[in-house]
């Protein structure tokens, strides 16, 4: 191996996709032009809930430049259930009922989107609107059944307990319980979904272009819903502006784009916008907890209970496994030795929910860190005390924490609490916090701490090839969606061959080039692909080694690589390099080294970390700002700071929204009212603060290359540090806060006790 | 997000684009386009027909009439903020067009269409009311000047008739300070509240004049010349401003939406105009 200071892993280079990118050569699926393709827009339901009594076309049908106006009345095929959403799955169109504002119920296709758009306003459907089902506790009564042949509203119940679970309460010397909730949240990718299909009768094969995370998956349920042989549906994801989670799942137009596009042997694209991004894409966070948690005197936790409800949405999206890992979050990076957990995921008429950046980790952490605040508000301790009083301790690995499976295992979590305490200075904050309120000027301090559990199923491989010119490449089927993975990925590799990075050419998401692959979400691409990278490359110089042996004419037991290069010591073998390897393979006519490993692991990583922030209020406008905002974060063992630190932005960034600014809002009749950014904020580069990171590198011990995830460690303690930091603003008046966002109007309204109403 | 089809037409003359106004069916402005075009997207305006006026020089300059400037309605925001004429006879409006929107939406929307768009929450239709400008306006058979206190009557909606055009803003150049204080929830952002004001103290600190008025909290901009009489002749000072900004939060009813309770505009109103006051009112060096 090389020296330390030589390896590629470890330098924040920039990305080797930002040339393009930058420039705007990226080609997304709005880039992909087939010659003569048509658009699809689809009619989506006005309604949360209601009976189609009747769909009318022939208006749409015959205006110009309208090629079909499809509905699941006349298409029996559409009205089968998408593919990987048991067991209550939507069909392709809505047929004879709507469940959410947003369901597709027509398509159209037509020359362009224009037209397309225009038909979809010809369409005459009559609906029968029924009670609409908009909130948990409604949904829980099941007066309304949204799925009758389900027979309940309760899509999924699970409850963890871990000793003496719900008994344990007895012990606690105080239980301090609250009702604390989490709105809606959109994911709102810089680019919207969007797929191209084309269907080629020759060889009876589909291609599909998809802004997706995971083009094997997809390819999947393609071929499922088609009914196609998957060895002739091919799926490409290109450049993809920003995923989140949100489009990993399976939509309506993923399998209406396909079907139509080989039924009519044409192409076809979907370009969604924003609007539809509003509408029809999944949705997350929104929950609602009653948590109780014992503690001694002390401040020692004794146990912890919470029974939630997620609001799921009409139909499971991929939700169930958000509100399962909740649970899983619930325990932050603390010694809780009793609990029980009830968790009912919920349907309502809404659009369903799915893993978004976080996915249960954000909602877990929130959880916990707001009820440790509560406890020691209640107690009178220090709510910084109370945390070091609980935070799982070195000495305590590998810790079980009772949840099946997690067992954390490595780092110091009271150390780099500490550190986080000493870079923000509390000390000399809370003068300064008192300084500022003798004018008037409300500052809080906000502290949480998180363990970010990622990877830990499954699988990811990497295809490896010798490519004419001499580079090496690697196709994986972890499809990127802005990550740098293309760099991150070939700095592994250019370790791992000893070689410079440009000899390096990773592809990514192209169903063609690898078997198998599970794709990018849960901060899981670098565990997983970049282990399949150390390990299958060793494997993969073997066969070059073995290739070499041929060319050099010696056993392979004497090719010796080093740095690049072949040669065979001890004999009058000349030495080769991978460019002259590969010329002199082909001038042979052998057949060139490649190499597909695949990397399974069930051990999950456990990076973990606290995020400090302080906010300033204004008392006059409920405005919150941000004037500091500090990470100290574990990602293990770190291939790229540059690109780490990229995550963690974005995370924080992220958080800020769901704690300040972003909701869903949704009327009582179940429509969105929160369908633009005119009404729905992120927010912008103004109000975001500088975000200071600090790194720690505790190697995991569970994988070769000792990577933990990076993904979330921003995004996670988010609500909870925001929301703690403005209660610590308004101390002296008890302000406690219930429910995130904290955006200006809810501050307004916690401030002066007015009945919630926002 | 595609506007529904329509007809296009780009006349190079005032004198066309009144007689297109007047004879095409469903016709509509275009100016800057930031207002209309989104809502063609969104299909919530479906003009019939488009009268785009970004050729109609004659509607581009800024000019000093004297006791006015006359700004035409084609001027860009861009053009207000830079505008030496604007940041010495209106630099109330150099110091609001920082609070519009962004770069990109300030170089193509004009102060034209900001006020015939009329959104409640916009700056110009404020500062239009608080500064008595007067808005000319030409149908192909008649030219009127509107005051800007009877130009607005509702929610996007002003005293405009359809083949109408508003063609130039006279804007009476000012010798009193001003301050603009607003909150929006990004910058960029329309604001939930805004607060303009513009302030007279004579040399021995009693107030000569004073002007206020409001945005977002009602569907018109809000001024109320009874309340302002009231600071007339009283020294300039914190508590007045106090006073007067109580008074103002009592007497107006702000509107409730998802965003904002009535409740929360009305402390927004009150806090933000006593800044506005405060800051008017501070002795500015020359
Ligand atoms: C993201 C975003 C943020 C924004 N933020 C703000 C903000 O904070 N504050 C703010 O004030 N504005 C904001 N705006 C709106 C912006 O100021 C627009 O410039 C303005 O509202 C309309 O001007 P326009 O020239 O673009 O008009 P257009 O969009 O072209 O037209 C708007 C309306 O006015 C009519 N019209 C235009 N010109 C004339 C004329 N000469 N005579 C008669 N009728 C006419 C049109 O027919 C149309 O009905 C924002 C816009 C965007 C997209």
């Amino acid at each position: 191996m090389t020296t330390t200071k030589e390896t590629w892993v470890g330098r924040g280079i920039p990305r080797v996709e930002d040339p393009r990118l930058i420039q705007g050569l990226g080609e997304y699926v709005s880039d992909i032009h087939f010659p003569g393709q048509w658009a699809m827009a689809l009619v989506r339901s006005p309604h949360a809930h209601a009976r189609i009594l009747e769909v009318r076309t022939d208006a749409a049908r015959k205006l110009s430049g309208v090629h079909a106006v499809i509905s699941a009345v006349d298409w029996e095929d559409l009205r089968q259930p998408l593919p990987d959403m048991k067991p209550l799955s939507p069909p392709a169109l809505a047929y004879e009922r709507v469940l959410y504002v947003g369901q597709p119920v027509v398509a159209i296709l037509a020359d362009d989107r224009y037209i397309a758009e225009d038909a979809a306003d010809l369409v005459e459907i009559s609906y029968q609107p029924l009670t609409p089902v908009v909130n948990v506790e409604d949904a829980r009564q099941d007066s309304v059944v949204l799925h009758p042949e389900f027979g309940t509203n309760i899509l999924d119940y699970v409850n963890f307990v871990s000793g003496d679970g719900q008994e344990a309460l007895k012990e606690a010397d105080h239980v301090i319980s609250a009702t604390l909730q989490m709105g809606r949240v959109s994911a709102q990718a810089m680019e919207p979904r969007g797929i191209a299909a084309l269907f080629d009768e020759k060889t009876q094969s589909l291609m599909v272009y998809h802004a997706t995370q995971s083009v094997h998956r997809a390819k999947e349920r393609i071929s499922t819903f088609l009914q196609m042989d998957p060895n002739h549906v091919h799926v490409i994801a290109p450049e993809i502006g920003g995923g989140f989670g949100v489009k990993n799942g399976s939509y309506p137009e993923e399998v209406l784009v396909s079907y139509l596009a080989k039924y009519f042997a044409h192409p076809i694209k979907w370009s969604g916008d924003r609007f539809e991004e509003f509408l029809g894409t999944y949705q997350e966070r929104e929950q609602t907890h009653h948590v109780q948690l014992g503690i001694k005197n002390d401040g020692r936790i004794v146990a912890f209970v919470d029974t939630y409800y997620q609001d799921n949405g009409a139909y499971p999206g991929g939700g169930v496994l958000v509100a399962h890992n909740t649970a899983r979050n619930l325990m932050g990076p603390y010694r809780i030795p009793h609990f029980a957990i009830h968790c009912y995921t919920v349907m309502t008429n809404k659009v369903p929910q799915t893993p978004y950046r976080g996915a249960g980790r954000p909602q877990g952490h929130y959880i916990i860190e707001r009820i440790m605040d509560r406890a020691a508000d209640e107690l009178g301790m220090d709510r910084i005390a109370i945390r070091m009083k609980n935070l799982v301790r070195p000495q305590d690995f590998p810790y079980a924490t009772g949840f099946p499976g997690v067992v954390y295992d490595s780092g110091d979590y009271p150390q780099t609490f500490q550190d986080l305490l000493d870079i923000v200075d509390v000390s000399a904050f809370r003068v300064r916090q008192q300084q500022a309120r003798a004018q008037g000027i409300r500052l809080g301090l906000g502290l949480a701490n998180y363990v970010e559990i990622s990877a830990g199923f499954g699988f990811e491989g990497v295809h490896f090839r010798l490519a004419a010119d001499g580079r090496i490449e690697l196709a994986t089927g972890a499809t990127g969606q802005g990550q740098g993975h293309r760099t991150a990925l070939a700095q592994i590799a250019a370790d791992t061959f000893e070689m410079p990075l440009e000899q390096i050419a990773v592809v990514e998401g192209d169903t063609r080039r690898i078997d198998k692959g599970i794709g990018t979400f849960g901060s899981r691409t670098v565990i997983m692909a970049g282990n399949a990278i150390v390990i299958g490359g060793q494997e993969f110089l073997e066969k070059a080694r073995e290739a070499a042996a041929k060319i050099l004419d010696v056993k392979t037991t004497d090719v010796v690589y080093h740095q690049g290069t072949f040669s065979a010591p001890g004999t009058s073998a000349k030495s080769l390099d991978w460019t002259l390897l590969a010329s002199e393979l082909q001038r042979a006519s052998h057949s060139m080294p490649a190499h597909e490993y695949y990397f399974y692991s069930n051990t999950a990583t456990y990076g973990f970390g606290c995020h400090g922030v302080i906010v300033e209020v204004n008392e006059k406008t409920s405005e919150i700002r941000i004037p500091r905002y500090v990470v100290v974060h574990d990602g293990g063992v770190v291939v790229n700071p540059l690109l780490a630190n990229g995550q963690v932005i974005g995370g924080v960034v992220q958080g800020l929204g769901s704690a300040l600014y972003e909701e869903m809002r949704f009327n009582e009749n179940g429509q969105p009212i929160t369908t633009s950014f005119l009404a729905y904020h992120l927010p912008g580069a103004v109000s975001v603060p500088d975000i200071e990171i600090h790194h720690r590198n505790y190697r995991a011990p569970g994988n070769p290359g000792g990577y933990k995830g990076v993904g979330e460690a921003g995004i996670i303690p988010s609500q909870a540090v925001i929301l703690s930091a403005v209660e610590d603003a308004f101390r002296d008046q008890g302000l406690r806060l219930n429910y995130a966002p904290i955006t200006p109007g809810r501050l307004f309204q916690a401030m002066h006790r007015e009945e919630a109403k926002l | 997000m595609k506007p529904p089809a329509f007809s296009y037409y780009r006349p190079e003359s005032v004198a066309q684009a009144l007689h297109l106004l007047s004879t095409v069916e469903g016709a509509k402005i275009l100016a800057g386009g930031q207002s209309l075009i989104p809502m063609m997207n969104m299909r919530l305006a479906r003009p019939d027909a488009l009268v785009d006026i970004n050729h109609l020089t004659e509607l581009t300059s800024i000019q000093d009439v004297g006791d006015a400037l006359e700004i035409g309605a084609l001027v860009r925001h861009d053009e207000l903020l830079r505008s030496p004429l604007v940041r010495r006879h209106a630099p109330l409006v150099a110091q609001a067009e920082r609070l519009i929107g962004h770069p990109a939406i300030r170089s193509r929307g004009t102060i034209g269409g900001s006020l015939a768009h009329a959104d409640p929450a916009a700056e110009l239709p404020v500062l239009a009311v608080l500064g008595d400008w007067e808005l000319i306006v030409s149908s192909q058979t008649q030219t009127r000047t509107i005051s800007a206190g009877d130009f607005f009557l509702s929610y996007f909606v002003t005293t405009l008739a359809p083949e109408e055009m508003l063609l130039r803003i006279r804007l009476p150049k000012v010798s009193t300070y001003g301050h603009i204080a607003e909150y929006a929830i990004q910058a960029g952002d329309f604001a939930l509240t805004i607060a303009a004001t513009s302030v007279d103290v004579g040399p021995s600190g009693v107030v000569r004049e004073c002007r206020i008025a409001l945005g977002g909290v009602t569907d018109v901009p809000w001024r109320d010349k009874t309340i302002e009489r009231q600071a007339i002749g009283q020294v300039a000072q914190d508590s007045l401003w106090k006073d007067i900004s109580h008074t103002v939060a009592e007497a107006i009813d702000p509107i409730d939406d998802l965003h904002a309770t009535s409740a929360y505009r009305r402390q927004l109103a009150e806090a933000l105009l006593r800044e506005a006051l405060h800051r008017a009112a501070q002795p500015k060096p020359a």
